[in-house]
């Protein structure tokens, strides 16, 4: 048997007064790559944050475990530290904040938690500049302020450096693919094999399929109005692209798990 | 010990002839020593102490009226990248760096039977020059009072980036007004960190003259980190000639009262100044900060930025809340044309009640001038703090992330070494 990493049951979710969430159900199991696709509007974001514990959804019913244990009952930064990652669909810019230093901060102290050695400032460096270049991160970013000002294909390929320096368990990566040019589609695709090739769990939320050529996923599910309405192969993310979300949704079921 | 009688009144006042510059001077300070026996303590009705919690009056009039003899002061001044020279004074010595007395820059006590013409002139212009407003009550109060400061004449062939490190410790008495002036001569540029380091229970009043000649650039930078009962009130004036520049950073971090007054006049053609200023106050104190730039000469320019955190656990009553307050003032005159003046004050709020306050004031009499203000108090943005908590920081460690940053602006600006170490070594992070 799989292990599940993640499972969701029966999640009811509401923010402000308003249902987004609706008795939504899905499975992460260890190693996979879950897509999650669906219009703009049913929900995806709010799953991600509520997942990452977003103090302003409430969740109303359901549950959340996460490797056995009750992912509700712990605080954003636990989760955090329990390795889950969320790659922001809107990054959040911290002004002032050096990158250099955030990140250096970010990855000793999840070395600390992995019981691994922490490195000296100059041996960071070296692995940053390793990973920059294997991201194309340029290196006059690393002196500015924490996504201040970067375009929106920067603050994403600056999401997945601090996937790949958290080593978390599982990703969330809220629509990592969005704003990206073709050469950095494809490295945020190798990045998301590589942590799959460690049996890292990915979550990818994306609008196209483009990404997911490059990195085929195990399972794609669409969303729609707050739940998980159909599970499928690679052949879905097609047929989306074919025939629109309308018309997928209602179909018969096909190829679905 | 010298009575402070020997030390003002060493001159000789022979009949008829006339006074000399001490005779002067003591005479001043007699009269001002005489007028602050029928004082009046401000209010807050008062302008300028608008914003100063009414029991903060009832304290200071409680030191003073018991106001303890003079008995020491204690100086220490030390070049950052030296060793440390710690210089404790009562009237009697004071030992100064090998390389600054080299290099002709004058430190003494102001009060003292050493007599340096340039001292004399100084002090004496400073005192005919005091403030009579109600509002100036504390620096005159201080210029009939002061029982010491130090003097120092920084000579026009001196520069360097090293700056000189006054630390004003904490000395026996429980009130005390010191009175310090800084001279810097035309072309001279040099950097000044004061520490003042009140002891608990205790009121220092210091008074700061910066004398700036034509072409004289001086960076001023002053922490104030005092203990959590003491009572710190700061008076710096600065005068600059043409083309001088002046610059001051401050940071007021503990005290459970702190009042740091900035007045400039930018007399000369060309002067500028740039004044920045960090308050991090919490439960239970008050910082408060006071400037008014004058611009009396044609393109004069001044940059005023100020940041403020502001932080308590508690919904309290007013009195025990944090409480914090920026009042600053532009002033231009009409013969004051191209002059450019901005001033800004932002404040982070991590409490869940306020208690800042921010007044700008311009008073503008010329024409073709820039001149721009602005005030914004926030608390801190959820968003921020969920982002970073969600990369594994404690909620406190993002709060001190976010805050640092927010003050980045400022402290980015201090020059890197020694100086930036001491300097944010109270910021922790
Ligand atoms: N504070 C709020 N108050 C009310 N409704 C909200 C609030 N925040 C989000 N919503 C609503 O919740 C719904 C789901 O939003 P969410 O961001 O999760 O969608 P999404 O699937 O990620 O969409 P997209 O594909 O455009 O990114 C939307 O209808 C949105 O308007
Ligand atoms: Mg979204």
């Amino acid at each position: 048997m799989t292990n599940i990493v993640l499972d969701i049951q029966n999640l009811h979710v509401m923010r402000d007064g308003k249902k987004i969430l609706d008795g939504l159900n899905l499975s992460i199991t260890e190693g996979s790559l879950d897509a999650i696709m669906g219009p703009n509007g049913s929900g995806k974001s709010t799953l991600s944050y509520v997942i990452a514990g977003h103090p302003n959804y409430q969740v109303t019913q359901g549950t959340i475990s996460y490797l056995g244990q009750n992912l509700l009952n712990m605080s954003v930064d636990e989760r955090a530290r329990a390795g889950i990652f969320l790659g922001f669909q809107y990054p959040i810019e911290i002004p002032g904040v050096s990158i250099s230093h955030f990140l250096r901060l970010i990855y000793n102290s999840r070395s600390r938690q992995l019981g691994e050695k922490e490195v000296d400032s100059f041996t960071f460096l070296k692995k940053l500049k390793e990973l920059r270049l294997q991201l194309g991160i340029s290196e006059d970013m690393m002196s500015r302020s924490l996504n201040a000002g970067f375009s929106g294909g920067e603050k994403k390929k600056l999401e997945m450096l601090q996937m790949v320096l958290l080593r978390p368990t599982i990703a969330i990566l809220d629509e990592a693919d969005s704003g990206l040019d073709i050469d950095a589609l494809k490295i945020v695709a190798s990045t998301i094999n590589q942590q799959r090739q460690q049996s890292k769990s990915i979550v990818l939320i994306t609008h196209y399929k483009r990404l997911l050529t490059y990195t085929v996923p195990d399972k794609i599910h669409i969303m729609s109005k707050g739940k998980i309405v159909k599970t499928g192969n690679q052949d879905l993310a097609l047929q989306l692209e074919e025939k629109g979300y309308d018309k997928v949704i209602k179909a018969p079921i096909a190829g679905s798990v | 010990m010298p009575s402070k009688k020997r030390q003002i009144g060493s001159g000789k006042n022979l009949e008829g002839a006339m006074p000399t510059v001490q005779d002067q001077i003591e005479q001043i300070r007699h009269n001002l020593q005489h007028q602050a026996q029928s004082i009046n303590l401000p209010s807050p009705s008062l302008e300028k102490w608008r914003y100063v919690l009414p029991s903060t009056f009832t304290k200071m009039a409680e030191y003073l009226e018991k106001k303890t003899s003079v008995k020491e002061d204690r100086f220490v001044l030390d070049q950052l990248s030296h060793d440390k020279i710690e210089i404790y004074f009562d009237g009697k010595q004071l030992i100064i760096p090998k390389h600054l007395k080299q290099a002709g820059v004058i430190v003494q006590p102001i009060l003292s039977s050493n007599i340096e013409q340039v001292k004399l002139q100084q002090l004496l212009c400073y005192l005919k020059n005091v403030s009579s407003s109600p509002e100036e009550w504390l620096t005159r109060y201080n210029a009939g009072q002061f029982v010491n400061g130090l003097f120092i004449h920084v000579p026009s062939s001196y520069k360097s980036d090293t700056p000189i490190c006054i630390k004003l410790s904490g000395s026996t008495q429980k009130f005390q007004n010191w009175c310090h002036l800084i001279d810097a001569a035309s072309h001279a540029n040099t950097s000044i960190l004061i520490d003042a380091l009140g002891a608990d229970e205790s009121w220092h009043n210091q008074v700061f003259h910066y004398n700036l000649s034509a072409d004289a650039h001086l960076q001023v930078y002053n922490i104030s980190t005092g203990q959590k009962d003491s009572l710190l009130t700061q008076h710096h004036l600065a005068s600059l000639e043409d083309s001088a520049s002046f610059l001051m950073s401050s940071l007021i971090k503990g005290s459970g009262f702190v009042r740091q007054q900035t007045t400039i006049d930018l007399r000369g053609n060309h002067a500028s100044c740039n004044v920045t200023g960090m308050h991090l106050t919490q439960e239970k104190q008050q910082h408060h900060y006071v400037t008014t730039v004058n611009h009396l000469c044609p393109n004069t320019q001044s940059e005023q930025t100020f940041k403020g955190i502001l932080k308590h656990t508690h919904k309290l009553n007013d009195e025990k809340i944090a409480r914090a307050s920026f009042l600053g003032k532009i002033y231009i005159a009409p013969q004051a044309i191209k002059t450019e003046a901005h001033q800004s004050y932002k404040a982070l709020l991590l409490a869940p009640e306020a208690g800042i306050y921010a007044k700008p004031e311009l008073e503008i009499y010329a024409d073709d001038v820039k001149c721009s203000h602005g005030t914004a108090t926030g608390a801190i943005d959820e968003d921020m703090l969920f982002y970073l908590m969600s990369r594994g920081f404690s909620h406190e460690m993002a709060a001190t992330l976010i805050t640092a940053g927010f003050l980045e602006e400022i402290t980015n600006k201090i020059p890197e070494g020694l100086l930036r170490q001491s300097f944010l070594s109270p910021i922790s992070l």
